[in-house]
């Protein structure tokens, strides 16, 4: 959990969003790309490279019931490791099996290697509920971060349990 | 080369490493033994029959038919051999000619017998017709007595020329040879183990070639263990195995509904990693061995497309995905993307690859329904552990796409292994 755990720590409230109006799915994933890029994580271009990411996934860009992670490859403007959360007043549909979305998490990284990594990371965490349901409960960037460190911190103790 | 590596000595240590086999080939596929065991009704049952062909007259022609590994083609070439023996010892005029049609085009087919015949006749740039029209020429010209074998019939191959079923077609010409000829024709034996080959056989067809069928029964544990045991001790160290190793892989045989030809690859596989003894343990670790080979094989016959379709869904099944129609055919485009390959469409990819495999035996499928008012769909299954086929797939696939197949580095890949579904 080393680069999510380092970008949760260092986490900006800009790069978090609640009670947030969307109308569709592409529009929740462009707030999120627009949040990275305000924040000087990627270009213009990653942000139309999220949406045809997410349109080449299909139902796979919802990874978990209610969370859509919606990402482009590092060549495609990542310019800095990043991560935007996106809640959502009003669960939208991106035609997965796991519609309703209220959780939208983007996120960049400029190395190959990076991007895998914080992939698996972020997916490994997702695995379990508690997770899922805090984020879709979350009133506030604080609610948002807290709901991932703890989660963190539970994954590490079952992970370094010594049985 | 690594210039360290003795290939000469390898070669050497390999042929002389001291095995319980002292005679190999018994246990080759081609070999033609003696004597056919529990066969006796249907050798002489056949050999009858051209007895009375050789007397003169024409008692029809023969279709062959029974499962795999039940000695058909065994029985046919040793009768074929004494037939020809017997004629050639009584300066009679007949001779015996087998054909093994797998993998031959009707053309090829017919050329093939034009050269059994000592025929002189391009392998290409002729058609059918041209190449019917020399064997019935001739035939008119000779005046020996003919008996043509077609072996497989059902495996002769369709090109993109051919209007008819290749194997209807050459049933239909050979046995309306007599038309042509204005005396009698050959007499005609087909083979195949297509448990419902007189039902492929068209009415047109048939009302002409009406063979006398000849069903070769599958044979029992004992038969098995019999003909297990009589191989082995023409192959094999007698002190090397007992009559219970051969009796368990008489067993294995039934109970995993394989045949003979698998039974001797298991015991050549055994008996090759056996130092003294054959044990059921070693037998055990053969039977691995030859069917991880067999599926080797299977999947190396695969088209990249096919082989990409197998990977999703084995990708699938492994990432605990339900592999139905729609998410195949996403990730199968997906993993094209990647490649730069053209998609098939998902009517090719439904109608003509995914039932390929399930004729191989790769996958199966069923339907089911999607819900109230959302239709059916169809869900995929790998009868063999997922796991193993993705490996097998990735290690095909890399080669033959010169590393560029390399699913662990594809992000899309790896998000869809974390699903977690409701």
């Amino acid at each position: 959990m080393n680069i999510l755990k380092k970008l949760i720590a260092n986490m900006d409230i800009n790069a978090i969003a609640v009670n947030v109006e969307a109308k569709n799915w592409v529009e929740a994933v462009k707030i999120a790309g627009e949040i990275l890029y305000n924040l000087g994580r990627v270009s213009q271009e990653y942000i139309e490279g999220m949406i045809k990411t997410t349109k080449r996934l299909g139902p796979y860009a919802v990874i978990a019931p209610g969370v859509a992670l919606p990402h482009a490859r590092p060549e495609n403007g990542a310019l800095e490791l990043g991560m935007s959360i996106v809640v959502l007043r009003t669960p939208i549909d991106f035609d997965s099996p796991n519609d309703p979305v209220k959780v939208v998490i983007a996120f960049s990284a400029p190395t190959k290697s990076e991007h895998l990594e914080l992939l698996k990371e972020i997916g490994k965490l997702l695995s379990t509920t508690v997770l899922q349901k805090k984020l879709k409960h979350a009133k506030t960037p604080n609610d948002v971060i807290s709901a991932f460190k703890e989660a963190i911190v539970n994954y590490e103790v079952i992970n370094n349990a010594d049985y | 080369m690594n210039m360290s590596l003795n290939l000469k000595e390898i070669l050497r240590e390999e042929m002389q490493k001291k095995t319980v086999l002292i005679n190999p080939s018994v246990l080759n596929e081609s070999y033609l033994p003696e004597y056919l065991l529990f066969r006796d009704e249907e050798i002489t049952q056949i050999t009858k029959h051209l007895g009375r062909f050789l007397s003169g007259l024409h008692p029809g022609h023969l279709l062959i038919h029974g499962p795999p590994g039940t000695g058909k083609t065994h029985v046919i070439k040793l009768v074929a051999k004494n037939y020809n023996e017997f004629t050639r010892e009584n300066g009679i005029n007949s001779k015996m000619i087998y054909i093994n049609c797998k993998d031959k085009t009707y053309y090829q087919t017919v050329v093939a017998l034009l050269h059994e015949l000592d025929v002189n006749f391009p392998n290409r740039g002729f058609g059918v017709a041209e190449a019917v029209d020399t064997l019935t020429k001739h035939l008119k010209m000779e005046n020996e007595r003919y008996i043509f074998v077609f072996d497989e019939i059902d495996k002769l191959k369709k090109t993109y020329k051919d209007k008819e079923d290749p194997m209807n077609a050459l049933i239909y010409r050979m046995s309306r040879l007599d038309e042509l000829l204005d005396k009698d024709a050959p007499l005609l034996i087909m083979i195949s183990n297509m448990s419902n080959i007189v039902e492929k056989i068209e009415h047109a067809t048939m009302a002409k070639f009406t063979p006398k069928p000849i069903y070769f029964r599958e044979y029992n544990t004992d038969e098995l263990y019999q003909i297990l045991l009589d191989r082995a001790d023409h192959a094999l160290d007698p002190s090397s195995f007992s009559k219970e190793s051969i009796r368990y892989l008489a067993e294995l045989i039934q109970k995993n509904e394989r045949d003979l030809r698998w039974g001797f690859r298991v015991l050549v596989e055994a008996a090759l990693m056996a130092k003294e003894k054959i044990t059921k343990e070693l037998i055990e670790e053969a039977v691995k061995i030859v069917d991880n080979d067999i599926l080797i094989q299977v999947v190396k016959s695969l088209s990249n497309h096919q082989l990409v379709v197998l990977w999703s869904i084995s990708f699938l099944e492994a990432s605990s995905i339900l592999p139905v129609t729609g998410e195949l055919y996403q990730v199968y485009k997906l993993i094209c993307g990647e490649l730069g390959w053209r998609p098939r469409s998902m009517r090719h990819v439904m109608h003509y690859i995914t039932p390929k495999m399930e004729n191989i035996g790769l996958i199966t499928s069923r339907e089911k329904g999607m819900g109230r008012g959302r239709g059916k769909t169809l869900v995929f299954h790998i009868e063999e552990n997922p796991h193993k086929i993705l490996k097998i797939v990735e290690e095909i696939l890399s080669e033959r796409t010169h590393g560029k197949f390399k699913p662990n580095e594809i992000p899309e890949l790896l998000q869809i292994s974390f699903q977690r579904r409701r």
